[in-house]
């Protein structure tokens, strides 16, 4: 009951702009519940995938990404899978050095400094 | 071969004396770091000390930071990187608190306060929620974006510029349309912020600019690949920094215990682009279907391709201890500008009129293989289109495009050394090329461009951090950047061609004006060290920053016979530009000293913010040694240091005030002293061969119509057909030619004092306004005086404005003209000074003055159901007044010779009224705003609009020296002197007709829009995006042409058939679509 009415309240006034302590209420009102929980011993509730207001989206490699690494991959499929990418941009380079024009003094020898 | 293995032999030696530079590994610094504060109270509200408070996060190596509060349950955790944290508060007797998802860009203080309760410390009440977006204690402006909202929106050419890009006031040269603009002038274009002077790259917190001139063009060109965050600070800076200038700040991406990596790549091609060319392009021409033909806009810029790959790669070589990160990527582009050919008429002057022949007297110059430019007024090809089939044989005319690409290998390892010792070390090569100047917009021949060769290039940098003890944390770094940039002339274009500058219409053609070659190398080194005391009220932070630039570099002109330049009005010669080769200097900024001390002092809701800092900043140049050239002797400056030599205190201070006390409203204000960003130009002035006179011209009257000076042009007093040298002292080695008075080589940094007021409300959760005021104002100016003249030497004069309703004076008789006494002419001994020493002398009153008031509001900030929205309005008033008298009444000439920073126009001439500049309201006024929304299926939609003002339409005219019968513009002396004695020195120099900046053409429009999915693919995650930019098409203008050409037409001075005053020189890029498919695993 006692969540039913934190749930409530945290679903019809979550969108004023109220604040305590440094806290919207939303914010409050989820702390309540997590408090709740936590006291019932059910586990606090995971964070959502989609960024929270006020949150830029975190950027990349800093592990929170699913990677190919943490993926349940055997390692021999994963190796084949590192080696292939890493084989194709290389490949994918040198199509691009040897097809953009190079006229630099430096590439064709004639540099005088 | 061997020049192969001196390339390699330096690139090698680059990446060892970087690595040799960073091996001690104790000087270091970070750029402005992120940090979390705030209050620990008990339920009843008392103060909590003691309370241990932790921050974790994957971003951090050592994984946690930890700190305690101080008596007044205050605690501040500083020198946190970019990323997303959960910070834990803990002590004996009370539950433990976690607060989840706090996300801090670069430079941000997040507030986070909590209240414990009584209880257990193994209970853990865990708090997720709303991060805060307003910083409440810093007084810095500022702003960021990061790798996420970068891959968002469609930032076309993403770098250093993609800030300045989004962010209301910023004044750009050109725009960018998905990347059509060349990578290097794009990562260097942000030209003006409320009216400050210049602008300060970095990358991870270094100054990241060449060393040459201004010192404005970016020295490292950063791989979009590798940034983490962007980071922008244009007011309020305390006394880490020496410079007010805005600030933009590159932060490299980093690894992390899990391995994880991405490969990206996009393409633009022609068949992605629509076209823009409408009337509106040819409202110029006003109807004049000849001159269309001839001049019209016929064509836009045509893609060809952009395009890019890029791959990042990193992880731990061993967990918690090292990190390793990686970066590869080529990029580049080839974009047919709007009607721009290669010249038909390249190197056939002879076979096009075979009775020029190659008469050649002694001492004479040849005929130059290029004369003419199809199109250009007053020659044979005047009305032959340069696309004209007969002038190509048949063939497809042959289009002109810019082109550059670019190669980075970027990597970095981030240590971690017991439990204190983080260190940083980021480098990267790179090889590319700007293979047309750039940005080649078709405004001048292609001919007249150069390519430049980029190698070796790069950067090295190191880091160090160390939390000594929970309260006292100390950094250091150092940094090593270096560009090679040898100029190459363009395709087609030979040693014995020149350039050419048609003065009626301003187009340059034949070869490029000057040639940096064959040495061209600048860069940059640095060091900072600081040490920070933090407790939850105090915030004390003292150190050292100290900077070293260097530019080696040589000119020559392209054509190798006697290195002259041509000057042609209406297709007949005019002039004949000399330039002191072979010409060499090694400028040297031997140090740049700032010490500062600063501290953020909480008291109540109120965070003071005190500082001081001193800057010494100091020149010179090593000896040089210049071989005789056809017009100078062997010239050898001795090395000299010390000279300019400047010391500058400046105090900030300012106060941030958290309204309501719960982190929601700041109010902020700031006030300070800031010194002028150093330029590489400081020094370069006092070198011997620059004060000497290293160029000048001559009248040359082709009486013949030979195209060919008859006169020995070796011989600099007037002789055949080449009139007097425009300054006696050229071709001498005469460094005594420009004298610098000690207040100019000693005490005269230029300044600039800011003062912001802002007020910050979050306004729901996630998303704040931002409302404020910012006046700022320049002092310390320099001025060039001739020794020998006075304002009683020169004459004024008058002129009849052309007859054109365009002309807001149009018919008027236009005054405030001034031309020298012609017995004077190219007369006397330059001297620099101070301005003040001219403060009541020649009826001025008081200096000259620059200064800005502005306004904005803006927003930012991310609100329900994950839409973001950033941008606003910002409009100023600047009064640029060079109202002030050296020699030539009211125009005072800088010590660059020129207007400089302050739109004094010293190199025009001005007329009545027009040295007072004021850029309105209006024209300041400009729009912004940047966002993404998410839509159904997983998609996600951004866009970036931007509305500024338009094209400044300023009209000057080379009147030329009125003869007995031929007085076009009815040039008339005050004091009654004939008009015919009208010096060169005026007759070359470009006469305003309007008050400058004071006409603009139509508002500027913008729309980018892109759509990315987000698939995941089981190992990893395929992000598609494509963006689509110039979405509404537009065909803004950005720059028109000012030259005026005028004639006569029944009697009355009109504008002439061939008049190209207002043709647009560049406009926006038609609407053009990407692909983009990036692989993150």
């Amino acid at each position: 009951m006692k969540r039913f009415v934190a749930f409530a309240l945290v679903a019809t006034i979550a969108n004023a702009t109220a604040a305590f302590a440094g806290e919207s209420l939303l914010t409050t009102g989820t702390r309540h519940v997590q408090q709740i929980a936590a006291r019932d011993g059910v586990p606090a509730p995971a964070s959502t995938q989609a960024p929270a207001p006020g949150q830029k989206p975190v950027a990349a490699y800093q592990g929170q990404n699913p990677t190919l690494s943490k993926s349940g991959m055997g390692k021999g499929k994963k190796m084949l899978l590192y080696v292939g990418l890493a084989a194709g941009f290389a490949a994918s380079v040198w199509t691009i050095d040897h097809h953009v024009l190079d006229v630099t003094p430096s590439s064709l020898g004639t540099r005088q400094d | 071969m061997t020049q192969m293995r001196q390339r390699w032999s330096r690139a090698a030696a680059f990446v060892l004396a970087g690595m040799c530079l960073l091996w001690p590994g104790t000087k270091a610094w970070a750029q402005q770091a992120s940090g979390i504060a705030g209050v620990v109270r008990d339920t009843s509200g008392l103060a909590m000390p003691g309370v241990t408070v932790e921050a974790a996060s994957p971003a951090l190596i050592e994984k946690v930071r930890t700190v305690t509060t101080d008596g007044e349950g205050r605690y501040n955790i500083v020198d946190l990187r970019p990323g997303t944290y959960t910070v834990t508060f803990s002590l004996e007797g009370f539950s433990t608190v976690r607060r989840e998802g706090i996300t801090l860009g670069t430079g941000f203080t997040a507030t986070v306060n909590v209240s414990m309760q009584v209880g257990s410390l193994s209970e853990t009440i865990t708090v997720s929620g709303a991060a805060p977006v307003v910083d409440t204690t810093s007084m810095r402006k500022q702003d960021t974006l990061n790798s996420n909202e970068l891959e968002s929106l469609p930032s076309g050419n993403v770098g250093l510029q993609t800030l300045a890009y989004v962010t209301p006031g910023f004044a750009a040269t050109q725009a960018d349309v998905g990347g059509t603009r060349d990578t290097w002038s794009a990562q260097g274009n942000y030209t003006f912020f409320h009216g400050k002077a210049g602008t300060r790259a970095n990358f991870d917190g270094f100054r990241n600019q060449y060393f040459v001139n201004e010192a404005s063009g970016v020295g490292y060109i950063t791989d979009p690949g590798a940034i983490q965050e962007l980071q922008i600070e244009t007011s309020g800076m305390g006394a880490e920094a020496g410079s007010g200038s805005v600030s933009l700040n590159a932060i490299p991406k980093s690894g992390s215990n899990i391995f994880s990596g991405g490969i990206d790549g996009y393409i633009s091609t022609g068949a992605m682009q629509s076209g823009n060319v409408r009337s509106n392009l040819n409202s110029w021409a006003q109807g004049n279907q000849a001159l269309i033909s001839a001049a019209g806009i016929n064509s836009a810029a045509k893609v060809d391709r952009i395009y890019r790959l890029g791959a990042q790669f990193g992880g731990p070589i061993k967990q918690d201890r090292i990190w390793f990160f990686a970066a590869v990527a080529r990029w580049g582009s080839t974009v047919n500008q709007p009607s721009a050919y290669y010249n038909p008429l390249q190197g056939q002057a002879q076979a096009l009129n075979p009775t020029w022949g190659l008469a050649n007297p002694a001492g004479n110059v040849g005929l130059t293989p290029t004369l003419f430019y199809p199109g250009q007024p007053g020659t044979p090809y005047a009305n032959v289109s340069y696309t004209d089939p007969s002038l190509w044989n048949g063939a497809d005319p042959r289009k002109a495009a810019s082109f550059d690409w670019y190669r980075n290998h970027a990597g970095r390892i981030t240590t971690q050394l017991g439990t204190k010792n983080r260190f940083n070390i980021y480098g990267d090569l790179q090889k590319s090329c700007r293979c047309t100047t750039g940005p080649f917009t078709g405004s001048n021949a292609i001919e007249s461009e150069r390519g430049w060769d980029w190698y070796p290039s790069g950067v090295i940098q190191g880091t160090w951090t160390a939390p000594i003890t929970s309260r006292l944390l100390l950094e250091a770094g150092v940094s090593w950047q270096d560009a090679n940039w040898v100029n190459f002339a363009e395709d087609g274009v030979t040693q014995n061609d020149r350039s050419i500058l048609e003065t009626a219409t301003n187009f340059r053609y034949g070869a490029t004006s000057l040639l940096t070659a064959p040495k061209a190398r600048t860069g940059r080194g640095a060091q900072r060290f600081t040490a920070s005391y933090v407790t939850g009220t105090h915030n004390v932070k003292v150190g050292l920053t100290n900077e070293q630039g260097f530019n080696d570099e040589s000119r020559s002109r392209n054509n190798v016979v006697d290195g002259l330049n041509y000057d042609f009005s209406n297709g007949k010669p005019l002039r004949l530009q000399y330039y002191a080769i072979p010409f060499t200097v090694n400028v040297r900024q031997n140090m740049e000293l700032g010490l500062f001390a600063q501290d953020q002092w909480k008291i109540g809701r109120l965070t003071a913010n005190i500082g001081a800092r001193y800057d010494r900043v100091s020149y010179g140049y090593l000896a040089s040694v210049a071989e005789a050239g056809p017009y100078v002797p062997r010239r050898e400056a001795p090395e000299l240091k010390g000279v300019p030599i400047y010391n500058d205190f400046s105090p900030r201070m300012g106060a941030v005030y958290d309204l309501m006390g719960n982190g929601r409203t700041a109010i902020r204000f700031s006030v300070g002293r800031y010194v002028g960003l150093s330029r590489g130009d400081f020094t370069s002035r006092f070198h011997p061969f620059n004060s000497s006179i290293n160029s000048a011209f001559r009248s040359w009257n082709d009486a013949n119509g030979n195209y060919i000076p008859d006169c020995d042009v070796r011989n600099l007093q007037p002789n055949g057909e080449c009139g007097p040298m425009s300054n006696v002292n050229f071709g001498k080695f005469n460094p005594q030619a420009v004298l610098f008075d000690d207040s100019a080589k000693f005490s005269n940094r230029d300044y600039l004092w800011d003062i912001n007021l802002d007020v910050q409300h979050e306004l729901i959760h996630g998303l704040s306004l931002n409302v404020g005021y910012n006046h700022n104002w320049d002092g310390s100016f320099t001025v060039t005086e001739n020794t020998l003249l006075g304002p009683s030497d020169y004459d004024e004069f008058c002129i009849t404005v052309p007859n054109d309703s365009r002309l807001p004076n149009a018919g008027q008789q236009r005054c405030g003209f001034y031309d020298v006494n012609p017995a004077l002419f190219g007369q006397g001994t330059l001297r620099v000074t101070n301005a003040k020493e001219f403060v009541g002398k020649n009826g001025n009153t008081s200096l000259p003055k620059r200064y800005w008031d502005g306004v904005w509001v803006s927003i930012d900030g991310r609100i329900r159901g994950g839409i973001r929205l950033g941008g606003g309005i910002d409009t100023g008033r600047q009064v640029a007044n060079g109202c002030f008298t050296v020699d030539v009444p009211n125009t005072p000439v800088d010590i660059t010779g020129t207007g400089g920073g302050t739109n004094f126009n010293g190199n025009l001439l001005n007329g009545a009224g027009a040295c007072n500049v004021v850029t309105s309201w209006a024209n300041n006024t400009d729009f912004r705003l940047n966002g993404s929304v998410p839509i159904k299926g997983g998609f996600n939609a951004s866009f970036i609009y931007r509305n500024t003002r338009g094209a400044a339409q300023n009209a000057t005219a080379v009147i030329g020296t009125p003869t007995a019968v031929s007085n076009p513009y009815n040039v008339t002396f005050k004091n009654g002197r004939s008009a015919t004695t009208l010096t060169s020195a005026s007759a070359a120099s470009a006469l305003n007709l309007i008050t400058p900046n004071s006409l603009y053409g139509p508002r500027f429009n913008q729309l980018d829009l892109a759509v990315n999915k987000t698939l995941d693919i089981g190992w990893g995650k395929l992000r598609l995006a494509f963006d689509v930019y110039n979405a509404l098409n537009s065909n803004s203008i950005q720059n028109v042409t000012a030259a005026y050409s005028a004639a006569l037409v029944n009697g009355q001075l009109a504008s002439s058939a061939t008049n190209r005053w207002l043709r647009p020189t560049t406009f926006l890029d038609p609407r053009l679509m990407r692909v983009t498919a990036a692989i993150q695993f």
